[in-house]
């Protein structure tokens, strides 16, 4: 034989091809007699088929009625102290000073610099028909609080950022699973061709973990994030370079046509198909994205409401996004997530170990307005009857003080609310101890989230499988109970 | 002889633990066998003969064991005699062969080879068959071949997918649809015709209230007395807490469904709706039978016309099943405000279209006469269009409509007549509109127990 060439410089000989398959045909041969009778992923992909056959392609329909259509994931990158926010501790401010150690048995801490029991700075107050106590860090979600139902028993297993990030995002503490918005879009499809189905709007903040956090894992490459940037130019080149259209669409054709060559060369590889349609979608965002992130045609009374003309540069950055995120869903995307701002001065996003008071206070600043605007607006439109908004962070912080005026991390409780399609607003789901530091009644886990999220999205975690490795993979593993009692 | 019962079951126990060595040191001899065909040899010949010793005596130890197992009872009688002779068959026979073998090397002038041929091909028989019976007794008689690839499609007709699919609450029978599915899923895999365990069979309503060896199983109207739900109703951590070994226990929801058909008489024939169910118990029972995931309540169509399909795809709009087990459609058109939808091609679905999404795509008036049919509509998204209330008419024979969006369209507060028309109308929204919020025809739809979204 003559020395290795790379295959697609030339076609195979008759011999390299026998080597190369000799044990491939054996698997064929047993997949082609086996495949179709193994339990293979059943529920939601099966419908694929069959629906493309009908309707040629767009959506996939879901398990069961869906109550929402789109889910809006704020994400409290950092996370969210629960006893300042959502969960009141009124014996925290008349044991302040003390020593934790002697009032409650502690876990270790993250950076183990324990010091007293600390009272929250913020006052709480009562909202709403429904009496939620919300403190005085979010005045403007606290007037949506009959829209809010609030569960604060959410526990996670990690107390450290990025395992905590990776769990709340892919239902595993570990990288490479896939990303709950990569889930969603396999399970449901896209509704718009000339929009990827998960936006990942970026407020500045790329949380702890990175882009897998995003990433479509072990599902097809199509289904991961897109970033986009707010301001002028959200996406790298989606202004065209070339002045005369006529030309782009040329390059194109021609990119297209040896692609298509290259394909045929490789017998249809899957990386190249996926570059082509790449290329496909791209081209149309050039035209979609420009028209979507143009706010002219929205009026002066609704960039209002979102905060836009705030003087807090980060409240107009996030503002940006929510009104983006409005449109996104108008235009039938799937999932939407948004990152924290980068409010700089030594804040480093929610994740307060010390100055917790100026820290929390110019992030809840950044992001209350803005998100209040967007619940508002959506309800307004009716959009919020079938868009979940989901806001979380990935743990919670301790009672007690880290130093002398932080919080340290506290995966044992922490508080989160679902507004929209499907919640019950105003309901207050499970309760932590005196301290608010573990949970005492009815836990969440992250897998129960999912579960809950899938379901409202018209989806059984327990049927949305993909086989990966030899084994039907769920976002929510073997674990997951949807939280029922929220539900509307 | 007699143990004490505790004894004798701890020795038991260790059944399981011996059984698998007379199969291994069998399946070995009847290599070695095979090989001493080919190659015969006086060592081997000594090490076979040893084989066979090996093998009676732990068959004889895996007798015993299995004898004193057997005492523990709960298992299907035909399956344990044939599993016990064939054990002591196999006991037996391989001491025959043990002794064959001594004769043979003591005596080199009696060879027995065809005898001993016959033995040894009996005991492999018998080992095969007793240890598939065991298997039986222990998993049940369809563990082996439930995962098997060509028996799948009897399995699923037979199960879950075959039961008829519970549509309204109304029509389905307490136990039947519901107390027995949730036996089926939680008990019967140990409480059957094989395993029987603690004697309680739970095949037919007559079995499950009668119960096993101790109080009846179901007392008719009264929890107390009733075992089953005694044993299901335990703490988790309980000894007598059923299903027992770890399995997954009932959940709420099977639990309150299995307490209510108790405390109304244990029927076996009886519809939920002649039992009354209240307020919580329906709840549950909507929950359980998954009606709380249907769309729209009682209705379902035909699949829809291929090439009305078609013709629908053709012209820009996109349509989506509502669920993968249902043919009801909704139909969205992306306008995005510059272009305009030929509504006439959506009479061809009119049987299947529930939701239609015509948002800010620059609708006229006389193009919502084409809607005016479309009357399984419980859905309609028209905001963001130039209509005004004019055009409203023809929507007033939408009879089913439930969910109405006008936001940042022309109306003014004359549309609200027309509105009140819509008899099962629940939600509406008037955003952005010229309807005045507060004024005496607005309030007047808001008497109609629907939702209004209207502020400004």
């Amino acid at each position: 034989m003559g020395k290795p060439v790379h295959p697609i410089h030339r076609p195979l000989s008759r011999r390299e091809m026998l080597g190369i398959c000799k044990c491939g045909f054996g698997s064929l041969a047993m997949v082609s007699l086996f495949g179709s009778l193994l339990p293979s992923c059943s529920g939601v992909a099966d419908g694929k088929e069959n629906l493309l056959n009908h309707l040629g392609g767009g959506a996939l329909p879901p398990g069961f009625v869906p109550k929402a259509k789109n889910i809006i994931f704020l994400y409290m990158d950092g996370g969210v102290s629960q006893v300042d926010s959502f969960d009141p501790k009124p014996r925290l401010a008349l044991e302040n000073g003390e020593d934790p150690a002697k009032k409650f048995k502690m876990d270790a801490t993250q950076f183990g610099d324990v010091g007293k029991i600390l009272k929250s700075p913020w006052d709480f107050h009562r909202y709403g028909e429904s009496g939620m106590e919300i403190s005085d860090l979010f005045p403007h979600i606290a007037s949506c609080a009959d829209d809010l139902a609030l569960i604060r028993s959410m526990v996670s297993n990690f107390p450290e950022h990025t395992n905590a990030n990776y769990f709340l995002h892919t239902g595993s503490g570990l990288q490479g699973r896939p990303s709950m918005g990569a889930w969603v879009n396999y399970g449901l499809g896209s509704e718009n061709n000339n929009l990827p189905g998960y936006v990942v709007l970026d407020g500045g903040l790329i949380p702890p973990g990175g882009l897998d956090n995003f990433k479509n894992g072990f599902l097809p490459a199509a289904y991961q994030a897109s970033l986009l940037r707010a301001g002028a130019e959200p996406l790298a080149n989606i202004k065209p370079i070339d002045s005369i259209a006529g030309i782009q669409e040329d390059k194109l054709a021609f990119l297209r046509e040896r692609d298509g060559h290259l394909l045929k060369t490789l017998d249809g590889a899957d990386a190249i198909e996926a570059a082509i349609s790449n290329y496909e979608l791209a081209y149309k965002m050039q035209s979609s994205i420009p028209e979507l992130t143009e706010f002219k045609n929205e009026s002066e009374s609704v960039k209002k409401l979102y905060g836009l003309d705030s003087p807090d540069p980060n409240t107009r950055n996030y503002a940006a996004q929510c009104l983006l995120a409005r449109r996104l869903v108008e235009r039938g995307v799937r999932f939407i997530e948004l990152t924290c701002p980068d409010i700089g001065g030594g804040a480093d996003r929610w994740d307060q170990h010390s100055n917790l008071k100026k820290g929390h206070e110019n992030n809840a600043h950044a992001v209350d307005q803005p998100i209040a605007g967007l619940l508002k607006d959506l309800k307004k439109r009716g959009l919020l009857d079938e868009t979940l908004v989901v806001w979380s962070g990935e743990f919670g912080r301790t009672p007690f003080a880290q130093g002398t005026d932080g919080r340290d991390h506290n995966p044992s409780a922490f508080s989160m609310w679902m507004a929209g399609a499907g919640i019950k607003g105003g309901t207050i789901y499970g309760a932590t101890d005196d301290y608010g530091y573990r949970v005492i009644d009815k836990p969440v886990t992250i897998h129960d989230l999912h579960a809950t999220m899938l379901h409202l999205m018209g989806m059984d975690h327990k049927q949305l499988t993909f086989r990966f490795g030899g084994r039907d993979f769920r976002l929510t593993d073997v674990h997951g109970n949807v939280v029922k009692e929220i539900l509307a | 002889m007699q143990l004490n019962p505790e004894l004798s079951l701890f020795i038991g126990r260790f059944h399981p633990l011996f059984v698998h060595l007379p199969i291994g040191l069998l399946s070995f001899a009847l290599v070695l066998h095979l090989v001493q065909w080919k190659r015969p040899s006086e060592l081997l010949q000594e090490v076979v003969s040893l084989l066979w010793l090996l093998a009676a005596l732990s068959g004889g130890l895996s007798v015993l064991t299995g004898l004193l197992l057997s005492q523990g009872g709960d298992y299907e009688n035909q399956t344990l005699s044939n599993h016990k002779l064939g054990g002591i068959a196999v006991a037996v026979l391989s001491l025959l062969i043990y002794i064959s073998y001594r004769l043979k090397i003591r005596n080199r002038r009696f060879d027995f080879s065809m005898l001993r041929f016959i033995l040894i091909v009996s005991a492999v028989g018998c080992m095969l068959m007793t240890g598939h019976w065991g298997g039986s007794l222990t998993h049940g008689s369809s563990y082996l071949t439930e995962y098997a690839p060509f028996g799948k499609i009897d399995s699923l007709t037979t199960g879950t997918v075959g039961k008829t699919y519970i549509r309204e609450l109304d029509s389905a029978y307490l136990f039947e649809d519901a107390v027995v599915p949730i036996l089926q899923a939680k008990c019967v895999s140990c409480h059957n015709q094989e395993k029987k365990k603690g004697d309680y069979l739970l095949g037919t309503h007559a079995e499950i209230l009668a119960g096993g060896k101790t109080s009846p199983g179901v007392v008719p109207g009264n929890l107390a007395t009733s075992e089953l739900y005694r044993r299901i109703s335990l703490p988790q951590d309980h000894k007598e807490f059923m299903p027992t070994d770890g399995k997954t226990p009932l959940t709420e929801e099977q639990k309150a469904i299995l307490e209510w058909w108790i405390e109304t008489g244990a029927h076996q024939q009886q519809k939920i709706s002649a039992l009354a169910p209240g307020v919580k118990i329906k709840d549950r029972l909507i929950s359980f039978f998954q009606l709380d995931r249907e769309a729209v309540e009682g209705y379902e169509a035909a699949p829809a016309n291929p090439t009305a399909l078609r013709l629908v795809l053709e012209k820009g709009f996109q349509v989506n099943l509502l669920t993968k087990t249902s043919n009801l459609l909704e139909v969205k058109f992306n306008g995005n405000g510059n272009e305009h939808p030929d509504l006439s091609v959506l009479q061809g679905i009119n049987e299947q279209l529930v939701w239609l999404q015509l948002e800010n795509c620059q609708l006229k008036d006389e193009q919502l006469n084409q809607l005016g049919s479309l009357t399984n509509l419980y859905k309609l998204n028209l905001n963001r269009n130039p209509i005004t209330d004019q055009g409203l008419k023809p929507l007033t024979g939408l009879q089913k409509l439930e969910y109405l969006n006008l936001y940042g369209t022309k109306l003014t507060n004359d549309a609200i007549p027309l509105l009140t028309q819509l008899p099962l109308l629940k939600k509406l929204y008037l955003w952005d509109t010229n309807v005045k919020p507060g004024s005496a025809d607005s309030t007047m739809l808001s008497k109609k127990q629907l939702e209004l979204v209207i502020e400004p």
